[in-house]
């Protein structure tokens, strides 16, 4: 088993290597273009669900099903089915993306206080200031939750087609050097996608923080 | 009604604070209290009184052992209190956070049992003996959510009794609940008393209170806060609420606090 | 003056409307089944067979005996991991909890090693321990046990001081200190670390039977692929689907059970 004192040397020998940043970089692509494609789709879904309670009926059964189940568990089956392809990639990350996005919106869009929801109306605001004004405001805290649960889960999601489907990236990389049995290499990636995952859990957890000091602030 | 001074190393006395000085600062600049001094005896019913913020908490603190006096002492039962005394009880005001919800209430009153009584059937035999004193019979498999505040109280009552503690300190006990029921946990108090011959400190904001169930009476004013004043209260032992609250020393010794609490010279 | 008695709406009018709530509830489920079906009806392709295919697959294929006890290697292997997560997690944390000189050493490397994605561990454990169930347990505890650690050190230190005021007053004796006062209020915080440590330790036993296994659902799912068995991929993804709303609904018991004191009490609270 290769202590730290051989893999950190290893790690920093890698980062000098082009095809490391070549596989961080689409890695990280994946993640960020799932998490724009799940962000806009997710969002105005669940604003919109939380915003009907008709919709919200139709939605529970659907979603009570798929809540408790990881959206991550499903990309093996669907990888080994449809392949690795880079639109299938973003397809299966934006899914996992999708799911905890939506679930905020609609938490976001219920917490809103109902007797502001009837001045809205009383007043005859018009539904751009509404939104601007109750809807955003309320629902802009629950989202930045949901981005940051998101984006973990975007990392996970990517590594795991990664690794399970051979596509391009910091996974597979790891998956390859499994299978050659270059314990060195394995680990030394394994500390990478450990600060991979370590500047995407701050950056959001930070981003969190402040909105939430912001918003607390203000209300 | 005579006003004490100083007092000499009182062997007898249960509780002993000498020139009790407390600062949170490092340097122990600008103390928040100074000098205090007295004494508690056997079987006496000591109140504490002082505005909000006069450092009753500080004391109890130090008291009780949590915190550590910048100078002078603190003695219980003989010994110098340096961390949490043995044979010390307390009761809280925040009954609501005090007691365990997820304990029933004779699982609440032998927690602290479970370590001086071994025997499970004789720590609910005395759990059960002094639940009966505070009026709770048949409570025993309640949880505390499912009773009154004045009820939850009895209960924390209870836990210290059952504790057989040689000083029973009180901690605002009554300040969150409704007069009525002060009223009833104010005899209760009275009435354990001599039912189980315990010395006890009481910290009330409370004047009435203070006056009604006290044999003396610490008053804490000032900044820092110092002792104003420390009277005995010969309203004799047996007290009611509308007797009691009716004569005229009761209402002079009501005064006298009131203008100590102020800040005021105290007219003996 | 009598004033007449209001008419009374009659009963009739109540029925259709509680039929058209749970018909709201119904229609979206039951349109993306038919839509399922409706879409591949025809189809002659590999990827996407027939509903009915799938559903015959779920049938014959892994509700017998075979189907299912490959799931139960799956879940044996699941639980074992997961209750070592919940052991060390809760006891490693209650001593984290404990200390601020501990955790400021610990915390660093803590909070580096939990940002590895979990899936990343498995290669990590193939490399370091083999092929085989000891892999798949000590992965799923170290990847799962993140969420706990973190949960019982947060429910630790909210520990209400009023409380750790009274156990030091009493000289509550340590056991009953942890066990009565400390953890039980922890309670809420570890028992929402263990739900989402579940969810981890889920998607892991699957993954790990996708690469170095012989048994469990996820080496059926990949065996089914091999052998160009879509639908058994198909209907192996539904059992997933399943599987994990099983579990969760199993966890939802266990945390109202032990969470009993909590939901009596802020109802009460909520009425008075």
């Amino acid at each position: 088993m290769p202590p730290l004192t051989v893999a950190i040397p290893r790690l920093i020998r890698l980062l000098l290597v082009g095809s490391t940043w070549t596989a961080l970089g689409q890695t990280a692509l994946t993640w960020a273009v799932a998490m724009a494609v799940g962000t806009v789709l997710a969002v105005p879904t669940g604003l919109l669900i939380g915003r009907s309670v008709w919709l919200q009926r139709a939605t529970k059964v659907v979603l009570e099903i798929f809540k408790p189940v990881p959206p991550v568990v499903f990309i093996p089956p669907m990888v080994l089915l449809f392949g690795t392809t880079q639109s299938m990639k973003i397809v299966l990350v934006s899914y996992a993306v999708f799911w905890p996005v939506l679930i905020q919106s609609i938490a976001g869009m219920e917490s809103i206080d109902p007797v502001a929801r009837q001045t809205v109306v009383v007043f005859r605001i018009r539904p751009v200031d509404r939104f601007r004004h109750f809807v955003l405001p309320a629902a802009w805290p629950y989202v930045i939750t949901g981005l940051r649960i998101a984006a973990s889960l975007a990392l996970i999601a990517t590594v795991v087609t990664e690794l399970v489907g051979g596509a391009n990236g910091i996974g597979e990389k790891i998956g390859v050097a499994q299978i050659e049995n270059v314990n060195t290499d394995v680990f030394a990636l394994v500390l990478l996608t450990g600060v991979l995952g370590l500047v995407v859990n701050r950056t959001f957890d930070r981003l969190e923080r402040t909105t939430l000091e912001w918003h607390s602030g203000r209300s | 009604m005579s006003d004490t001074g100083g007092r000499a190393v009182d062997p007898q006395a249960v509780l002993q604070v000498e020139s009790l000085t407390k600062s949170y600062q490092p340097d122990g600049s600008s103390p928040v209290l100074h000098g205090v001094d007295f004494e508690v005896q056997a079987r006496e019913l000591v109140s504490v009184v002082g505005p909000s913020g006069a450092g009753k908490t500080t004391l109890l603190n130090c008291i009780t052992g949590i915190l550590r006096p910048t100078s002078g002492d603190v003695r219980f039962a003989g010994g110098t209190v340096d961390g949490p005394p043995d044979r010390l009880a307390m009761v809280f005001q925040d009954y609501g956070r005090s007691l365990l919800p997820w304990l029933d209430v004779m699982g609440n009153v032998t927690l602290p049992l479970r370590r001086v009584v071994r025997d499970k059937a004789r720590r609910a035999e005395r759990a059960l003996h002094v639940l009966e004193s505070v009026g709770l019979n048949g409570a025993e498999r309640k949880k505390p959510y499912q009773l009154s505040g004045g009820m939850q109280q009895r209960v924390a009552i209870a836990r210290a009794l059952a504790y057989q503690p040689i000083l029973l300190v009180m901690d605002e006990p009554f300040a969150s609940v409704d007069a009525q029921t002060r009223e009833e946990l104010e005899d209760l108090t009275l009435k354990l008393r001599k039912e189980y011959d315990m010395t006890i400190v009481l910290v009330t904001h409370d004047i009435d209170e203070a006056v009604y169930l006290s044999d003396r009476i610490i008053i804490l004013a000032g900044s820092p806060t110092t002792v104003r004043g420390n009277l005995d209260v010969r309203l004799g032992r047996d007290r009611d609420q509308i007797t009691t609250k009716a004569l005229s020393e009761f209402n002079e010794l009501r005064a006298i606090v009131h203008a100590g609490v102020r800040g005021q010279e105290l007219h003996p | 003056m009598m004033r007449k008695a209001p008419a009374r709406t009659p009963d009739l009018w109540t029925v259709p409307r509680h039929v058209l709530k749970l018909l709201s509830y119904i229609i979206l489920p039951a349109f993306l089944i038919f839509l399922w079906w409706a879409l591949t009806v025809h189809s002659t392709s590999f990827i996407f067979p027939k509903f009915t295919k799938i559903v015959s697959s779920l049938k014959n294929y892994w509700m017998t005996a075979h189907g299912m006890g490959e799931l139960w290697s799956s879940l044996r292997n699941l639980m074992v991991g997961y209750a070592i997560a919940v052991g060390l997690g809760i006891i490693v944390g209650a001593w984290l909890g404990a200390s601020k000189a501990v955790r400021q050493v610990f915390m660093p490397v803590i909070d580096f090693i939990r940002s590895i994605p979990p899936p990343v561990l498995l290669p990590l454990g193939v490399v370091l321990i083999g092929v085989g169930d000891d892999m798949r347990i000590t992965v799923i505890t170290f990847g799962s046990i993140w969420p706990i650690l973190f949960a019982t050190i947060e429910g630790i230190r909210s520990t209400e001081p009023l409380r750790l005021s009274m156990s030091s007053v009493f000289h509550l004796r340590r056991v009953d200190h942890w066990w009565r006062l400390v953890l039980p209020g922890a309670s809420p915080h570890i028992i929402s670390g263990m739900r989402t440590a579940l969810q981890i330790a889920f998607v892991l036993i699957v993954i790990s039977e996708l690469m170095a296994s012989s048994s469990g659902i996820g080496f059926e799912i990949l065996q089914a692929s091999r052998t160009f068995r879509y639908a058994d991929v198909w209907a192996g993804a539904i059992v997933l689907g399943l599987l994990g709303v099983v579990l969760n609904l199993t966890f939802g018991l266990f945390a109202a059970a032990i969470l009993r004191w909590r939901t009596a009490e802020s109802r009460a609270r909520g009425m008075s």
